[in-house]
């Protein structure tokens, strides 16, 4: 018995080395291991699949944003809410310290609102420069190629337009982000900034196309990039180069009005004629945060849906319409009957984002948010030229009064009022082109911008909203986030804050 | 490096080959190493402690174990256990201890073991093992006893041995328990016609339509939370086990099969647990131990612990908030909104007060469809071979396989949004852990005082997780649920992989001398595929002196050393490429893109530990005090870290924290006095000081999940201890809140947040019981914690008398109704959550010996226990004992829509034949 033990224990301790020795092996392996269901940094950037796909990221930063990566894209909600609130054209619905500070114009830099909107425009920046970096590396086919890198550079010259419009002296990211040395990027001047995005729309301007057909309708064009050039121009009240970018958007014959201005805020309608350029939404249950929250924050909280108004208009914008103006009764309701005969009644509330045939339940919205609509081309174009010629000419009058044409009719029926304006100096047809403005744009992520650059900030907003008192030296630009500065020592905030 | 310490191991185990030496015990040494002696504190091993009647051994910590803060994080049945061992480590990766079960090392991490599809919080994975099968329950704490798991012992070492066979005639047991549930005291909300009365105030003082005429009519009103509970809810356990050994062979096979229905509808965990462990000599010199663990458990869970976005559902919020003034008898169809509005009679109008969605509570717990199946199989076989004398080669190969099963159902009626149609949804996660170690032991006598024992040896461990999902919306006929999600029309599926690996390299010396003075030095290596396989090294060393023994023992312990740990998921050193998607022209695009920075250079906490204790012991033992010193220091504390926006991102992992933990422990156990009664008492105290230290080039980051909206409730501050709650001050007059204008810049901005509070307690103490006398046991336990905040989220809608939902009697007595408190994130929603409880008490009846006898039977034994007895606390909410996020221990402290927990009374009978 005994005699057979050193066998079997022998045999035992060859096979724990055996053993050890394998695994050990096999665990020197496996502690290198790469991520099987994860795709990393190495293994994309090379095809022309992959080029497509992260410029369709830097579309998909615009809009919805996504659920996955927890955060909504730049035109999702606040960038036009603040547009509202922070203007003559709206307050905030509800107590909410962030957007009542906005409204009131009391915001410091801790806001929820301006940190957030920082945060979702340089994610942008850095997916656009993800893909100007990498796709010229990538082979494929060069006319794609082109037009995939107009459109990168048509959106990164677009979010460095907002930022410098918003913040004004703001860091210029042009790389990708690959490590935290991309923190030593010091804030550039007002002037470099716009140099940029001249630099970048001009290259979109070149590369891109006039139209797209079939699943690429709604990509940036030779147009919008035009179209962005004009109001970058105009901002910068460089009024010959504005008048000629207009006038280049015009000439392309890719765009019109509709007929009638309730029709441009149909989803069916979400890429008409009238769409220069777009940002896509879409009534979707599957993926809630690709539909835009235009129902939820603008439709009074009686309406019994899905309806918090969150915002709400200003009695000053809504009696900036005549009654007749076909704008008022499509941008605002102050009462709606229910399907059963019910009527209820409200303070005005915007209504011209609800599509009540397409989404009667309006407990999500497919309606695109509209970045610039062609009329936005007609009236640059008349301010333009109205400023760059010392007072208004023909073309300039043609231009305006299309649009205020367009806004007498009712579907077929003509209605007396806004009759075409002529014989105006030029600081009368200054003011009426802001007035159309106004109404042609309640809520289109455009007041604010307008108030600043024609510096009537605070005598409208205070002549709107008792009370609130502006101070327009600072409040033209809003506060770099507290949090930005925490974070990035070296950051130097704006005046007055 | 690594390869001249694996030749080394070999060289050694090949020397020995040839000796053959005896060894006496079939039993193996404890396949851990005993490092008991050294410990600051090991044990007080349970095993003469009552098992709690079919719950999970981890509940066993609370309490019973000084330096542990155990939190049941939820009264569902197999709810899960937030655990901390003296102290939060982590900022970034888990907090929670190692468990070793029969050798076999596993983080529970319970949100892995599940593929997160059912609703409700996550099932306790450590309920695969049935309390009663738990022989020992051993808490490793010092830097000795968690440097033998180097790289994961720094939160702690749980050390459970499961019952094994004994020498003797085979035997088999049977027992059967019985019990019912009822669930704790829910808050005292309006009855319906003080609700009645209360809208009409509020809504005329709001200029609001809905005036009801007669309140008085609705009397008491619904009692919605009556309504979901079930007061019939029983559990009943059945154990039948044989177990017996003899001279070369020791086994014990032990079959479970238990039921415990929640004490809220539409709640259950049924399991089936089979427990097999085996001893066996193979040859004079070979002996071999398996410990083999199947469980299945088959849950059914309701949508409790909401966090209040809208798309999901919560039960007990629904009960709260949702009016008195509806009948119970609605269905889902006719009652999703909590406040509709009614007329006299108690009839919905179609004016509603405000269209947020709600489900009636009723349908929310009976009408979805959540069940969990999970199937575990946990294996441990160990080998180990007595080489020459004094040398042992001990090696062992384990296996834990879950395979998980999830299916959910919401029927479109419940639905935000009212989908028609319904989701529906399947998930199967599978996931194995394996280990295989090697070890060699060499323990000696010189002459008769020197005692030397030595040990080298290497663990490798492997994990992979696979998981395959799909949800289905849209179906056009409801009937097969998740049976056939084929029948929807919005699908999508989802799948996941991830792996991670181990290396450990181990070795120690044990020298004592005399029994009076032990020295024990350890060392470990690790390294971990999470941070790419760069190994660290975990020392440590203790000192042992017993100063006097006979009849007053007094002992002192020293040690210190440094242990890790690396609680986070995979592959976060990697710049992730994954889907982003938005629409153009109305039809979807999906991009991908970079959305995750990979972290660079991530290293392994660690945390340098330093222990002094003293033992006492007085009357042989009978009065015995441990007290302990320790103090901590964790560097590289993982951190999510805030980056500038201009990064593109918002966070990156990294190490950059520094916290420190420290604290002291006293443990009082006393037992026999006397020679009838006999008396087990142990009293245990703990109190520990958390600090973040360091926090990098940030000072603040704010956290804090979000709840009902508010989010960054928490912040992390140097100096500070984990848990701050972080908001607004706040005070009420005439009924209408006010916040304080801290910054005093004339208004009420971010700025203004300041600490408010803090969920981690100062002292957290236990109580525990047992008298004997002539065959009759009672047991009883108290146990409690002090100086912990809780934020109570529910205040936000049941504190609120804004005339949105029903709300608690005393905010209606103090506080003016219709004043909007849904504001912010203040002290008005923070409460002491200092409490005492009295955790158990039970009363058991061995059966005269002659009895017994007489029916030819080994034992009987009767016993009734109760459970969550009594609280004495101040806090308003249901329960002080709780948390809402689980084992996110820096959310910890947060109340919102729970799973309340049960009185429970058990019944039950123990035969052995």
């Amino acid at each position: 018995m005994k005699a057979s033990y050193p066998h079997i224990k022998a045999l035992i301790l060859l096979l724990a080395i055996v053993v050890s020795v394998l695994t050990w092996q096999s665990c020197n392996r496996a502690l290198d291991e790469e991520p099987r269901s994860l795709l990393t940094s190495t293994l994309f950037y090379r095809t022309a699949s992959d080029a497509l796909l992260a410029v369709n990221a830097a579309y998909d930063h615009l809009g919805g944003g996504t659920s996955n990566s927890g955060f909504s894209g730049v035109y999702f909600n606040l960038y036009w809410a603040m547009q509202a609130i922070a203007s003559d054209d709206g307050v905030a619905g509800i107590a909410d310290p962030n957007s009542v500070q906005l409204s009131e114009f009391r915001f410091d830099p801790s806001n929820a609102w301006t940190t957030e909107i920082w945060q979702d425009i340089y994610k942008t920046v850095n997916v656009a420069n993800i893909a100007i970096a990498n796709i010229p590396n990538i082979e494929m086919e060069a006319s794609l190629k082109q037009r995939l890198l107009g459109e990168v550079h048509f959106i990164r010259g677009l979010m460095y337009f907002e930022l410098v419009r918003l913040y004004g002296n703001v860091p210029l990211v042009l790389t990708p982000t690959v490590d935290l040395s991309i923190l030593d990027i010091l804030q550039a001047t007002p002037e470099e900034v716009y140099q940029q995005v001249i630099s970048d729309l001009m290259i979109a301007e070149t590369n891109l196309p006039v139209t797209y057909t079939g699943a690429d309708i709604g990509r940036a064009t030779t147009g919008a990039a035009s179209a962005y050039l004009a109001r970058v121009y105009l901002t910068r009240e460089d009024w010959a180069q504005a008048a000629e970018h207009a006038q280049k958007v015009m000439a392309t014959g890719a765009y019109r009005l509709l007929d009638d201005y309730r029709d441009i805020f149909l989803i069916a309608n979400n890429s008409s004629k009238e769409i220069v350029f777009g940002i896509g939404f879409t009534f979707n249950n599957d993926a809630i945060w690709e539909t835009s929250q235009f129902n939820v924050r603008t439709l009074p909280v009686d309406l019994n849906r899905n309806s918090l108004a969150w915002e709400i208009p200003t009695a000053d914008v809504y009696n900036a319409f005549d009654a007749l103006d076909r704008r008022r009764e499509v941008t605002f309701q102050t009462s709606f009957t229910e399907s059963d005969g019910t009527v209820l009644t409200f303070e005005p509330h915007i209504f011209k984002y609800w599509d009540q045939a397409a989404e009667p339940s309006a407990s999500s919205s497919g309606t695109d948010f509209y970045a610039l609509r062609y009329s936005d081309v007609l009236l640059m174009h008349a301010e333009a030229v109205n400023e760059a010629n010392g007072g208004p000419t023909a073309e300039a009058y043609e231009s305006l009064n299309r649009v205020r044409r367009r806004a007498r009719f009712a579907e077929d029926e003509e209605r007396p009022t806004l009759p075409d304006l002529s014989n105006q100096n030029q600081a009368d047809f200054r003011a009426a082109v802001l007035l159309e403005r106004r109404r042609e744009f309640v809520w289109e992520g455009q007041r604010w911008f307008d108030l600043v650059r024609t510096g009537s900030l605070k005598e409208k907003v205070e002549a709107a909203k008792p009370g609130v008192t502006v101070d327009e030296n600072k409040h033209k630009l809003f506060p770099i986030p507290q949090r930005e500065i925490d974070l990035n020592s070296s950051l130097v905030q704006n005046p007055g804050y | 490096m690594e390869r001249n310490k694996t030749i080394i191991i070999l060289l050694l185990s090949a020397l020995c080959t040839s000796v053959i030496a005896q060894s006496d015990d079939i039993l193996l040494d404890s396949v851990s190493i005993d490092t008991s002696s050294m410990s600051a504190e090991t044990a007080e091993s349970p095993s003469a402690l009552p098992a709690f009647p079919n719950g999970t051994f981890d509940q066993m910590l609370q309490g019973n174990f000084a330096g542990v803060h155990a939190v049941q994080a939820s009264g569902q049945p197999g709810a899960q256990m937030m655990i901390q061992i003296r102290g939060m480590r982590s900022l970034a990766g888990g907090n929670e201890p190692l468990y070793i079960i029969d050798g076999f090392p596993l983080y529970n991490d319970n949100g892995l073991a599940i593929s997160g599809l059912t609703l409700g919080p996550a099932l306790n994975a450590l309920s695969a093992w049935h309390p009663e099968d738990i022989q020992s329950i051993k808490v490793l704490k010092d830097a000795t006893a968690a440097a033998f798991y180097g790289a994961r012992g720094a939160n702690g070492v749980v050390l459970v041995e499961t019952k094994r066979g004994q020498v003797g005639a085979p035997m088999l047991e049977i027992g059967v328990q019985l019990g019912s549930m009822s669930s704790l005291t829910s808050p005292q909300l309006l009855s319906g016609t003080d609700y009645a009365t209360f809208l009409n105030q509020a809504n005329s003082a709001g200029g609001r339509p809905g005036q009801i005429n007669s309140p008085a009519a609705f009397g008491a009103g619904t009692d919605w939370t009556n309504i979901i509970q079930d007061n019939s809810a029983l559990m009943h356990t059945y154990r039948v086990g044989v177990s017996g050994g003899s001279e070369n062979m020791a086994f014990r096979i032990q079959g479970t099969y238990s039921i415990k229905q929640g004490n809220l509808q539409g709640s259950d965990l049924n399991r089936f647990i089979l427990h097999a462990n085996v001893d066996a000599r193979a040859t004079k010199s070979i002996k071999v131990r398996n410990s083999l663990n199947i469980a299945r458990l088959d849950a059914n869970t309701i949508a409790t612990d909401d966090n209040g976005s809208g798309e999901q559902l919560g039960v007990i919020t629904a009960t709260q908030i949702f009016s008195p003034l509806l009948s119970s008898i609605l269905t889902a169809e006719d009652a999703n909104y909590f406040n509709v509005r009614v007329d006299d009679e108690g009839n919905p109008t179609p004016e509603l007060q405000s269209s947020q969605a709600y489900v009636n509570p009723l349908a929310l717990s009976t009408a979805i469809d959540s069940r969990l199946v999970n199937t575990r199989f946990s294996d441990y076989f160990g080998i180990d071979v007595s080489l020459l004398e004094g040398l042992t080669l001990t090696g062992g190969l384990g296996a834990d396989a879950l395979f998980n099963e999830e299916s959910l159902f919401i029927p479109g009626a419940l639905e935000f949004q009212k989908s028609p149609g319904g989701t529906g949804g399947g998930s199967r996660m599978q996931s194995i852990e394996w280990i295989s170690d090697l070890r060699l032991k060499y323990k000696r006598q010189f002459g008769s005082q020197h005692n030397l024992s030595a040990l080298i040896g290497y663990a490798l461990q492997g994990y992979r997780r696979e998981i395959l999902g799909g949800t289905s919306r849209g179906f056009e006929n409801q009937t097969l649920r998740f049976n056939d999600l084929s029948v929807g029309s919005g699908k999508f599926i989802t799948s996941d992989r991830l792996e991670n690996s181990w290396r450990s390299l181990m070795a120690s010396v044990d020298y004592t001398f005399d029994d009076r003075l032990q020295i024990l030095l350890t060392m470990r290596s690790d390294a971990s595929s999470k941070n790419g396989g760069e190994a660290m090294l975990f020392p440590a060393v203790g000192l042992k002196w017993t100063v006097s023994k006979e009849g007053f023992l007094v002992r002192l312990r020293l040690s210190a050393g440094q242990t890790g740990s690396f609680a986070i998921p995979s592959y976060q050193q990697f710049t992730v490429i994954d889907e982003v998607s938005s629409s153009l022209n109305g039809v979807t695009i999906n991009g991908l893109n970079r959305v995750r920075l990979g972290a660079e250079d991530l290293k392994f906490e660690t945390t340098r530990k330093i222990n002094l204790g003293l033992d006492i012991g007085l009357f042989a033992d009978d009065l015995f005090l441990r007290a302990d010193y320790y103090n901590e220091v964790t560097d590289n504390a993982l951190t999510f870290v805030p980056l500038a926006g201009q990064t593109g991102y918002d966070l990156t992992l990294a190490n950059i924290a520094e916290v420190a933990n420290r604290g002291f422990e006293v443990s009082l156990v006393t037992r026999r006095f006397g020679q009838k009664v006999q008396w087990n008492g142990q009293w245990h105290l703990s109190a520990n000081k958390n600090e973040i230290k360091n926090l990098g080039a940030t000072n603040n980051i704010t956290v804090g999940s979000e709840v009902l909206g508010r989010d960054e409730w928490s912040i992390l501050r140097e100096g500070e201890s984990i848990g701050a709650f972080y908001g607004y001050q706040s005070e009420l007059r005439d009924g209408v809140i006010n916040y304080r204008d801290l910054d005093g810049d004339g208004q009420i901005t971010r700025a203004d947040r300041t600490i408010i509070g803090n969920a981690a307690p100062t002292l957290v103490f236990g109580f525990s019981n047992t008298l004997n006398y002539k065959g009759i046991e009672l047991h009883f336990m108290l146990q409690g914690s002090s100086g912990s905040d809780i934020a109570n989220f529910n205040s936000l809608l049941i504190g609120n008398p804004n005339g949105q939902s029903n709300i608690r009697t005393d905010v209606l007595s103090t506080q003016n109704p219709n004043a909007d408190l849904d504001l912010l994130f203040s002290d008005h929603l923070i409460e002491d959550g200092t409490y005492l409880r009295l955790k158990r008490l039970r009363v058991a009846y061995q059966l005269p010996k002659s009895l017994v006898e007489k029916w030819s039977m080994g034992s009987i034994k009767i016993y009734a226990s109760m459970e969550n007895i009594w609280t004495g606390t101040k806090y308003s909410g249901v329960d002080p004992d709780v948390s809402h996020f689980g084992q996110q221990h820096l959310f910890q402290g947060v109340d919102f829509g729970g799973y309340p927990k049960a009185h429970q009374i058990v019944g039950g009978i123990q035969v052995q034949l």
